[in-house]
């Protein structure tokens, strides 16, 4: 009944990841709405690697030709997912430090 | 009350006597006691690591350890004697065409070896079979074969026989080759000519009023090459052109110079490029005058005016010796991009006009290219449509006309490529505007929505979230 090939699994779990991505991009929006400070700002760096991850999901998803310039997008889109990411995760260990009193 | 235990200890006796027990007998029950005792032992164990291999093996291993001990040895002894007269038998056979002859004799123990005499003469000596073979014999000859038995104690010699060699020796002739395979027909058929259509059901001479006619027809010779001459014979004018038919065998072409009024034979082939035996023609005489009208065209396609050949005189179509080919494979190119060809030409000499047609064969673009040139880049402009279009090169030399048509492909640019070979055009977006459009807006108002919702929703927050407040719901300590 459905023929199911390698190609279509491929399409189908890109358009997946894409879809939770920017659901995730919601979900972290509502998240910086509602906080305030460092909190606030943790969450702003890891929205913004959210959205790298997903512009780069997006770009991946369709052929781009190898002469273009957007060719190098995709990996620019990793390298700031992955810096945006470090930087929320920094942010926010530093402030649960602070929390506990740490010195 | 509890009495005590006397504590007064029982003193032996030593002087009283030893039971009496013979030292000797005594010995050796203790050492079969013990040999017994081992030996049951060892059979236990052998028995339980036998049964646990396996009882197949275990009796394989009992049978192997002492059935030769219970084994019957049988002992054949054989005495030689004086060998026996031998009898001979003979047959003949065919080994392909050649006969041979087959003798066979009685086994003898008191034999070593021996000899076959054929007419006399030793043929074969020291045999250790009783039997021979003589290939070397002639069909329908007999020969005299006798046997000499050679043992140990004595020789003996058989009777002669007479054997004669086959004489029909049969040898079938080689099967016939099979018949090569029926040569596929081939056909081409001119269709139309102007508004004139289905000429293969046309009784009259048709007739247009063009002075560039444009004809159509079909062969089965696919993407097969179409060579096309005009004869005028008042004028002895010819016009020589060659094209290609499409993947489906259709093929079109216009006369690329004007003819005059009067009467043209049309002469067409077609020829396998890969496979130059396989050719088909067809002609046609038409007339360049003025239209046929409607109602004659119907009354000549339903043959109310007789069975009217339209079909010139056999004559073979002469090449034109000049030929355009494009040079991309695909022979599709997108508007903008510049078009390669190449061109061989016998002659050599002067200008050639180099036009692209579309699919009328109407020239759109003119241009003129030098014959010491064989070939170039025509650049193929931003205006012109997606379709097929040929691209044209002729020159006209002392009344004959030559020209040479290749097809070529203008796609639309792609406005999104999705792999190598996967494009996607405007005019495939405009036509799948529909439920991509609608497919795009509802991802988008999906978005937009939960984008809002969590935004209201973030409203109705308190907008400050303090130690305290994560204290009392137990989040910190």
């Amino acid at each position: 009944m459905f023929n199911i090939t390698k190609e279509k699994i491929e399409i189908a779990s890109e358009i997946v990841v894409i879809v939770l991505s920017l659901v995730s991009i919601i979900f972290a929006s509502g998240i910086v709405w509602r906080v305030e400070k460092k909190l606030d700002l943790s969450f702003k760096f890891l929205l913004a690697s959210i959205i790298f991850f997903s512009a780069g999901e997006l770009a991946g998803f369709f052929y781009i030709p190898p002469s273009s310039l957007l060719v190098y997008f995709v990996p620019a889109a990793k390298i700031f997912f992955a810096v945006f990411l470090l930087a929320g995760m920094a942010t926010m260990r530093g402030m649960i430090r602070r929390i506990d009193g740490e010195k | 009350m509890m009495k005590k235990k006397s504590k007064i200890k029982k003193i032996p006796d030593k002087k009283a006597k030893r039971p009496v027990v013979h030292q000797k007998r005594y010995f050796f029950s203790r050492w079969t006691k013990i040999l017994f005792r081992l030996a049951a032992g060892l059979v236990i164990v052998y028995l339980l690591v036998g049964l646990s291999a396996g009882p197949g093996i275990l009796k394989s291993d009992l049978e192997d350890k002492y059935g030769k001990v219970l084994g019957v040895v049988n002992v054949t002894v054989l005495v030689r004697g004086v060998p026996g007269k031998p009898v001979v038998s003979a047959s003949t056979g065919c080994n392909g065409s050649n006969p041979y002859l087959d003798l066979d004799w009685n086994d003898d123990y008191g034999a070593d070896y021996f000899d076959v005499w054929r007419n006399g003469a030793p043929l074969a000596t020291g045999l250790t079979s009783s039997y021979y073979r003589d290939n070397n014999v002639s069909p329908g000859v007999t020969y005299a074969y006798y046997v000499f038995v050679t043992g140990p104690l004595g020789t003996k010699q058989s009777d002669e026989i007479y054997p004669a060699a086959s004489s029909s020796c049969y040898v079938p002739p080689p099967p016939p080759p099979p018949p090569p395979p029926p040569t596929p027909t081939t056909t081409i058929s001119i269709e139309s000519i102007d508004k004139i259509t289905n000429l293969s059901h046309f009784y009259c001479t048709p007739q247009t009023k063009s002075k560039k006619p444009f004809f159509t027809g079909i062969t089965d010779i696919l993407q097969g090459k179409i060579s096309l001459e005009i004869v005028y014979p008042k004028a002895k004018r010819h016009i020589l052109s060659n094209t290609t038919a499409n993947i489906n065998g259709y093929w079109s072409w216009r006369a690329m110079s004007k003819l005059k009024k009067g009467t043209y034979y049309l002469y067409v082939s077609a020829t396998d490029p890969s496979d130059s035996s396989r050719r088909a023609t067809d002609s046609l005489v038409f007339k360049v005058s003025s239209n046929m009208k409607a109602k004659t065209i119907r009354r000549c396609q339903l043959s109310q005016l007789g069975n009217y050949s339209i079909k010139a005189l056999a004559h073979e179509v002469e090449p034109a010796n000049l030929i355009l080919s494009i040079v991309d494979e695909n022979k599709a190119i997108h508007p903008g991009e510049n078009l390669k060809y190449s061109f061989v030409s016998e002659n050599g000499s002067g200008d050639y006009r180099l036009q692209i047609l579309d699919d009328k064969k109407e020239p759109i673009f003119t241009t003129v290219v030098s014959a010491s040139s064989d070939g170039g880049e025509i650049e193929i402009s931003r205006m012109i449509p997606p379709g097929n279009y040929g691209l044209a090169i002729s020159e006209e030399k002392e009344g004959v006309d030559v020209s040479s048509i290749s097809e070529f492909q203008v796609k639309e640019r792609p406005v999104l490529v999705l792999a190598p070979g996967r494009e996607i055009t405007m005019r495939q977006i405009l036509d799948h505007v529909g439920w991509a459009a609608f497919a795009a807006l509802a991802a988008l108002a999906i978005f937009g929505i939960l984008l809002g919702i969590e935004f209201r929703l973030a409203r109705r927050s308190k907008l400050q979230v303090a130690e305290d407040d994560l204290k009392e719901m137990g989040m910190i300590d």
